[in-house]
């Protein structure tokens, strides 16, 4: 009973918005970036036409209805409208109905080009799937700013304690992962994981001489990354904000070494969540 | 009445959260044979816990993941969560070669023709398909990206072909996986022998 009373305080608990608002900033405005980059590079009918209609991808998942009603434009039109919508989530107007919109176009366009729907765009969806259920458009909204309402300083905080767990089940399952996949994560002898990842010529940028030189660096990297994520559980402590600048130092690091385009920004637009305690200027136990 | 409906949901959202994601489980054996084989790798308790957590993978996580993963379909929220596990077991690089002179080369600097696009992160995954798997899904649409941009570079070019190569790490030695070739009037590709 003590257990339950305790779970019941807990989500009913109220933090600061801003945290959230911020979180939802950052996934609309990755999100918006990736597609314009695509955009950009002439990728669009390519990546959301179906097979038939001249597009890459050979299958299309049975859940994608876009390439039925309109096999030509309709992948094009949702790149467009996943892009607009992210925009008014990101300023703030009309943000649940823009975001409710965006993540049906945007798991759409993963349905119509399933090679390219990768975990980070799964995360950035959940994390929209959560926000639409969040207080995060009753701060930094154009709209309210527009309408002179007054801002809003305590929302529900179970949304924002889902997300960090989420961030926690990810980084564990990551560093088990490596753990599991290669000892030599953690080994400081013989070749390091990370020389053999950094070097790999179609996801990362690093210079096999460079490499070569940097042995002991990367052997102590990997260890820290391994550490870093096997050690995720700390986000649940009042130690979070710590832990997250070793991660923001992981993300940044990847961001600089490897071409995974939305990758490392996807991640980082959860951290405000992270961040959370010194955003609000107070100590971890009030937020 | 509201804040117990609600910790109830959330109660049930954790929980199914963290039966679909529990962290390590993707990294147990994958068959009891499996298991088996790797028995003298592991101390006796370590050999044990795999064993232990392999039964609930079977008999309950995994019959409680198949019933959960349709419901997140729908919106492709379904993942591994675990992110990245290990680096490559070889190098490997595309070439694109215009009649006979090298357009592109896989991280050369000197080679650089369609570069943003073949290195876009939703494209790669097709180019790393080429190099490690006999029928890629993919081929005949990444062929076809390819001879297109290619043929609107190049209008009065004659051949197109694509070379797919993979050098085990740490070795210097690169062996040809796949050559794909088209040609003109057709520009149909076809394999053609490897060196």
């Amino acid at each position: 009973m003590r257990l339950w009373s305790w779970w019941l305080s807990t989500s009913s608990r109220e933090t600061d918005p801003l945290p959230l608002a911020l979180v939802r900033i950052g996934i609309a405005v990755v999100i918006a970036g990736d597609l314009l980059r695509g955009a950009w590079l002439g990728l669009v009918p390519w990546l959301w036409r179906p097979f038939s209609h001249g597009g890459l991808s050979t299958f299309q998942s049975p859940y994608a209805i876009i390439d039925n009603i309109a096999p030509l434009s309709g992948g094009p039109a949702l790149v467009v409208v996943t892009i607009v919508a992210m925009a008014f989530v990101a300023a703030g107007v009309l943000t649940r109905p823009a975001m409710l919109v965006g993540l049906l176009a945007y798991s759409q366009l993963g349905h119509l080009y399933p090679p390219g729907d990768r975990a980070v765009d799964r995360l950035m969806r959940t994390g929209l799937l959560i926000l639409l259920f969040s207080g995060s458009h009753l701060r930094l909204s154009l709209q309210r700013r527009l309408q002179g309402k007054p801002p809003v300083t305590a929302i529900p905080a179970w949304p924002a304690d889902m997300m960090v767990f989420i961030l926690v089940l990810v980084y564990l399952s990551a560093g088990i992962h490596k753990l599991g996949s290669s000892m030599s994560w953690v080994s400081f002898s013989g070749r390091p994981m990370l020389h053999r990842i950094l070097t790999n010529p179609l996801a990362a940028r690093v210079p096999r001489d460079l490499a070569d030189q940097g042995m002991g660096l990367l052997h102590f990297l990997g260890f820290s990354t391994v550490a870093l994520e096997c050690s995720a559980v700390l986000l649940l402590t009042r130690l979070r904000p710590w832990w997250a600048l070793g991660g923001v130092g992981l993300h940044l690091g990847i961001a600089a070494t490897m071409n995974l385009g939305a990758f490392s920004f996807g991640m980082l637009a959860f951290y405000p969540l992270l961040f959370s305690a010194w955003l609000a200027g107070r100590q971890y136990k009030k937020t | 009445m509201w804040p117990k409906l609600r910790a109830g949901a959330l109660l049930f959202t954790y929980i199914s959260l963290f039966v679909l994601a529990t962290p390590g489980l993707e990294s147990l054996p994958s068959s009891r044979q499996e298991l088996e084989e790797t028995r003298d790798d592991f101390p006796g308790s370590l050999f044990a816990i795999t064993e232990a957590a392999m039964w609930v993978e079977e008999n309950f996580r995994g019959p409680l993941v198949d019933v959960m993963t349709p419901i997140q379909r729908p919106l492709r929220l379904e993942q591994s969560w675990a992110l990245y596990g290990s680096g490559p077991h070889s190098a490997l690089r595309m070439e694109i070669v215009i009649d006979s002179t090298l357009v592109y080369r896989t991280q050369d600097p000197e080679h650089r023709w369609l570069t943003p696009q073949l290195q876009h992160r939703r494209i790669r995954p097709m180019l790393s398909s080429m190099v490690t798997k006999k029928n890629p899904d993919n081929r005949v649409g990444l062929e076809r990206f390819i001879l297109t941009q290619a043929q609107a570079e190049w209008p009065a070019a004659e051949a197109v072909e694509l070379r797919f190569t993979r050098t085990p790490y740490p070795d210097d030695d690169t062996e040809t996986f796949r050559i794909r070739r088209a040609t003109a009037p057709d520009w149909t590709f076809a394999a053609v022998d490897l060196p």
